[in-house]
């Protein structure tokens, strides 16, 4: 049985084909958007760093200058570098 | 035949446009996420500036009310009272520079890292800024700790006189 005998055997052949594309194509697409469990986030680095520990002791308004003298030693002006750290992992 | 063949690849074209939307959705919520973690971080990085300033401020306004109270005692020097208030002129200028820089141009230059194209340059900008902020906040943490020295130093000397003097008697 020949296409010119039976006309619909054509455009039935081509649809088949274009439908067998179109299936692979979803299939590579399928495969190429990644799934969120894929997307990489470095969770212990990228952990923002706590704007201010919670006083484990209420802060103290001596004026005794062995008091300030203490209180000045634990400023840590450190602190500040982990934030930016952070910030280029995130730009990364 | 040609209304099937038109049919049959819509229907089979629906998956695609399906596929491909769900991948735009997908692409704009992991933007969207860590967008917002970015925020977060430089609104972070923002507080603990604040936090840091409000310290030093808080350490300064302690070391002056000692002061205040030596002053009115009457056990400060002259000498260490001048040297003293030329160094409190020096932290108040430091700490208005760093509260400036903290509450004008660290907001406006996070702006720009998140609503810019390219947050590349404008995440320097901010950077360079919290560097400046720091140093600012090194010299006045410095200029305390040197307060806090002549004032130590100066009733050491009285300590001493005073030691001194009751050796004599």
């Amino acid at each position: 049985m020949s296409a010119e005998q039976n006309p619909g055997v054509g455009p039935l052949i081509g649809s088949i084909i274009i439908v067998l594309i179109l299936l692979l194509g979803g299939y590579y697409s399928l495969k190429t958007i990644p799934s969120p469990a894929q997307v990489p986030v470095d969770n212990s680095n990228n952990q923002p760093v706590p704007v201010i520990s919670a006083p484990i002791k209420p802060p103290q308004a001596s004026t005794e200058i062995k008091d300030i003298e203490a209180d000045a030693k634990d400023v840590n002006v450190a602190s500040l570098d982990s934030g930016l750290e952070n910030l280029d992992l995130l730009i990364q | 035949m040609k209304k099937i063949l038109l049919y049959t690849t819509l229907l089979f074209a629906l998956p695609f446009v399906t596929l491909a939307h769900a991948g735009h959705d997908h692409a704009t919520t992991t933007e969207m996420q860590k967008k917002d973690e970015i925020s977060k971080q430089l609104e972070d990085t923002i507080n603990i500036c604040a936090a840091l300033i409000n310290k030093i401020q808080d350490l300064e306004n302690r070391v002056l009310q000692r002061v205040g109270i030596l002053a009115s005692d009457g056990s400060l020097s002259d000498e260490v009272q001048d040297q003293i208030d030329a160094k409190r002129e020096s932290l108040d200028e430091v700490l208005v520079s760093a509260n400036d820089r903290v509450n004008n141009n660290l907001p406006k230059l996070s702006d720009l890292v998140l609503n810019g194209d390219k947050p590349a340059k404008p995440v320097k900008n901010f950077k360079s800024e919290v560097s400046k902020i720091k140093v600012d906040l090194i010299n006045s943490h410095k200029l305390i700790v040197e307060i806090i020295e002549l004032i130590k130093k100066d009733m050491l000397i009285d300590d001493n006189t005073a030691t001194t003097t009751d050796n004599e008697r």
